[in-house]
């Protein structure tokens, strides 16, 4: 990768995840590089079955055994290989080193635990403390998570609370035990937008306070501007670009950013029709020859076609898949000079 | 929004959640009936030798055959003893053994059926071992693991729980199944919880609801059960009263004493009906499916 980071806390090489469907093996993940550095927001952006989720998944090695063919590559955390950890080793790293906050927060709790026994599990678990002390550590993250009345709503039961209540306990659950990295799948797409706002400056706040790095997940890159420093943009399990953020939003490098950025409404622009990028994400067990978004490109070549591209470097922290721009800019850097 | 109203504390707010639960039972007319039933059964079978200071098994060849009357309102049987004596303290050992197997089979089958959601190796091997299991009839099964271990009551209860964990297996597994499918498994996951922490505390807790309904529904069916074995000599021996076995001694009199038989056959269907509208009360309130959460 370009990106120079000081030591990076997290770094994947060349991960690729593929799971049995009834068609045969599909590749889920591809060849996927990325590194965190350590308080650093990096997002990763895609639509559905990019193999964003597959990705953060395999971080914490939380798939499905029997569809799964063991991930190549490898995920370097802390001097290790997560991918070859033992299980007794994994536990602890989840929830106690990584953490990770899901999409439906209506879903993510037990029923039949109180919010108290659910903030506490991890911090037994992690730390050993015992019960009196798990609540009251409880009530603080609770009122760390911004969530009025703690000391009361810690013996709630999850179905008492609303769905970005619930997302606020999960955040509180998932820094318990102050993770150094804090996995974010889609953390807001099922909650209303003055919530979805709400909770984004909880994170970013919480990632500051607690100089935690965050992966953010999602297909909303409205959250990605607010929200990330570097921007990871997948499509078809491979990543296409990626960029730090005001880069990305200036001059996209890849004809997929550009229809993605081109899908945000304007305020100021009266469309009557948002545009689209035409066709759809291709069904994942179907061979693609060269450039796998070739087939929806609005500026495809020959080349595209013939063979697959590489991910290459376009300045400064920046990467991406598509040799005819990645030429342009270089052309025009040169011309500049 | 939600968060800006004033509530109660929180272990209000988990009492007043329970005291629903009680004031719905409350309400339930089935629940009503059956708790009142197997109340009235429970405190009778415990205040036994209060009621009637006779000694069950007794025998007093002058009191032989006497028909219900104001002196001994059940009756007498073969023996002289008297049959409301015998009903009542038979109602300790087939409360009893009721119990144990509903216990028994719940406690077996929950571990059964968490197990085999929780690891899917395991479950075709358990699975198919309760099929086998199902395969015969539980009265014929309950029968033959009787005869083989002896008429004593503890292999009664043994063979009952035996015929009764298949189904109860079945009941926790798919409920488990459907849970950990759910994303608060995955998320338990994340936080670093083991398998064995996951099948215990997050597994298990979700599936009470159907769990606690089938047990009194064993519990029904283990006093009938317990019936069918002593009446073909299987149950717990005698001299000591079980409703099974009262009325096993008395097959051969009921012609000319219908009462040996009736009072327990009355007490059986008695204790099966109340633990029925019990199960089936507690199913309407406990049932996620069926639950309105206010």
């Amino acid at each position: 990768m370009s990106t120079p980071l000081a030591a990076p806390l997290l770094e994947i090489e060349d991960l690729t995840v593929r799971f049995r469907t009834d068609n045969g093996w599909m590749t889920a993940v591809d060849h996927v590089s990325l590194q965190v550095g350590e308080g650093e927001a990096l997002g990763i952006v895609g639509e559905s079955g990019s193999g964003k989720s597959v990705t953060a998944l395999s971080i914490l090695r939380l798939h499905a055994a029997a569809t799964t063919r063991l991930p190549t590559g490898r995920i370097i955390y802390g001097g290790r290989d997560l991918l070859t950890l033992p299980a007794r080793q994994m536990r602890a790293i989840r929830g106690g080193e990584i953490a990770m906050i899901f999409q439906d927060p209506m879903s993510s709790l037990n029923p039949v635990l109180t919010i108290s026994d659910q903030i506490g599990e991890s911090l037994r678990l992690h730390q050993g403390v015992d019960k009196a002390t798990a609540r009251k550590r409880a009530i603080e993250l609770l009122e760390l998570v911004r969530i009025p009345d703690a000391a009361r709503r810690v013996d709630e039961y999850p179905h008492r609370l609303s769905g970005g209540m619930r997302q606020r306990v999960m955040i509180a659950i998932a820094i318990a035990c102050r993770p150094k990295v804090l996995i974010a799948d889609e953390p807001t797409t099922a909650l209303d937008v003055t919530i979805q706002a709400q909770i984004l400056d909880l994170l970013r706040d919480l990632q500051q306070e607690l100089g935690m790095s965050v992966i953010l997940i999602t297909h909303d890159m409205g959250v990605i501007a607010e929200f990330a420093r570097r921007v990871m943009v997948m499509y078809a399990g491979r990543v296409v670009e990626t960029a730090p953020v005001s880069a990305l939003f200036r001059a996209p490098m890849h004809p997929y950013t550009d229809g993605l950025l081109s899908a945000i409404p304007k305020l100021d622009v009266d469309v009557g029709r948002l545009p689209a990028i035409p066709g759809s994400i291709p069904d994942p067990t179907a061979v693609i020859p060269g450039c796998r978004y070739s087939p929806r490109c609005p500026m495809v070549q020959e080349s595209c076609v013939r063979e697959a591209p590489a991910l290459l470097p376009a300045g400064p922290e920046r990467e991406a898949r598509c040799p005819p721009r990645v030429a342009q800019w270089a052309a025009a850097r040169e011309s500049a000079a | 929004m939600a968060e800006a109203l004033i509530l109660p504390t929180g272990e209000a707010i988990a009492a007043r959640r329970r005291f629903l639960v009680l004031r719905k039972l409350a309400h339930h007319n089935s629940f009503r009936i059956g708790f009142v039933i197997v109340l009235l059964m429970v405190v009778a079978a415990i205040l036994a030798p209060v009621i009637t200071g006779l000694d069950p098994t007794a025998m007093r060849i002058r009191f032989r055959f006497r028909p219900p009357s104001a002196e001994f309102p059940f009756g007498t049987d073969q023996f002289g003893r008297d049959l409301l004596t015998r009903v009542l303290y038979g109602a300790q050992l087939s409360l009893w053994i009721g119990l144990a197997v509903a216990v028994l089979s719940a406690v077996v089958g929950a571990a059964v059926g968490v197990l085999s959601a929780q690891y899917r190796r395991l479950d075709s091997l358990l699975m198919r071992i309760m099929d086998a299991l199902m395969a015969a009839p539980a009265i014929l099964l309950a029968i033959g693991l009787g005869a083989a271990l002896g008429p004593q009551t503890h292999s009664v209860i043994i063979a009952l729980a035996v015929a009764y964990i298949p189904r109860t297996a079945r009941i926790v597994r798919a409920s488990a199944l459907v849970t950990r499918e759910l994303e608060f498994i995955e998320a338990a996951r994340v936080s670093g919880a083991s398998s064995v922490r996951i099948m215990f505390r997050h597994l298990l807790p979700n599936a009470t609801g159907p769990l606690l309904v089938q047990s009194t529904f064993v519990f029904a069916y283990a006093i009938l059960a317990e019936a069918a074995l002593s009446f073909l000599g299987i149950g717990p021996p005698p001299p000591e009263p079980s409703w099974g076995n009262i009325i096993a001694e008395g097959r051969d009199f009921a012609v000319q004493s219908w009462w040996i038989m009736l009072f327990p056959g009355i007490a059986i269907s008695l204790a099966a009906l109340g633990m029925n509208l019990l199960g089936d009360g507690l199913r309407d309130v406990l049932d996620p499916r069926l639950k309105v959460e206010s």
